[in-house]
């Protein structure tokens, strides 16, 4: 009797600890989801204006490597963008200022959630923190946001 | 047997509704106290924003302003309001902007350049500094 029921045990225990393990990383998951959440909600209520820029690039050399080209689908996916490099909102500054090779095309105001969303899709490299270029009709822009 | 697989499930509801909170008030913690420590785009600037006489403009560039440029640079907006709300008193204004702010003023009006242009608007000229904190 006891060793047929040792191995149902072992199972049962086993598929315990499968079970604690999934639910533990599934816990931690939602809690990261909870808390940007919670931070994207503190700070729409915290009555700040977070801006989209976009900053067109004269010296880009191909070969760097983190050029991405601008698709229908990026448009589509966030209108701001869309306002900034072809719409309404396209009001390119003169190049004189600052660096030279760089300017600022316009600029609108975003939900916090949506400045987030553009920085994780279209900011810099988080380990090297270099931008990704991007290329729509043969200009190359960088996609700067404000979080204040 | 029954009574205590339903209190292992309690438990384990318990724990799992435990953990997310946790991790949820730990993060969420954390990211503020970071974010009021250092603010979250880095330390931050003050944009100061002077009203200057027509006599200052001799060899400097103006830059007219329009309301849209306001618009895309509240940070700009709310120095100028503040600047030009007493006009008869030459007066002038900080106002905190973040480091994505501060270039976007650069490239876009050279307030952070050795030969800072004056910023005109409604007639009011305007002189701009930057002060790091």
């Amino acid at each position: 009797m006891e060793e047929g029921k040792k191995p149902g045990n072992r199972l049962r225990t086993a598929g315990l600890v499968v079970a604690c393990v999934l639910a533990g990383i599934a816990a931690v998951a939602l809690g990261l989801m909870l808390a940007d959440a919670l931070l994207i909600y503190a700070m729409e209520g915290s009555g700040g204006q977070p801006m989209l820029y976009v900053m067109e690039s004269a010296d880009v050399q191909p070969e760097w490597g983190m050029v991405v080209p601008l698709t229908e689908k990026d448009f589509a996916d966030h209108p701001a963008l869309d306002a900034v490099i072809r719409g309404e909102e396209r009001n390119p500054s003169v190049w004189e200022w600052g660096a030279g090779d760089r300017r600022f095309i316009g600029g609108t105001n975003v939900s916090y959630a949506e400045s987030k969303a553009l920085q994780d899709t279209y900011g810099p490299d988080r380990e090297t923190w270099v931008y990704p270029h991007l290329e729509y009709e043969g200009a190359y822009y960088l996609v700067v946001t404000t979080w204040p | 047997m029954k009574p205590d697989r339903k209190r292992l499930i309690v438990v384990g509801t318990l724990a799992f509704i435990g953990v997310v909170v946790l991790v949820a008030a730990t993060v969420f913690g954390f990211t503020t106290i970071v974010a009021l420590i250092t603010g979250i785009d880095g330390p931050p600037q003050m944009l100061v924003v002077e009203v200057v006489g027509e006599e200052e403009l001799q060899n400097a560039s103006v830059i007219h302003l329009t309301d849209r440029d306001l618009k895309q640079h509240p940070v700009l907006a709310s120095a100028i309001r503040e600047a030009g709300s007493d006009s008869n008193v030459p007066a002038s204004a900080p106002v905190p902007m973040t480091g994505a702010e501060c270039l976007a003023l650069t490239e876009s009006f050279g307030v952070y350049t050795a030969n800072a242009p004056i910023l005109e608007y409604d007639g009011v000229y305007y002189a701009t500094r930057v002060l790091l904190h």
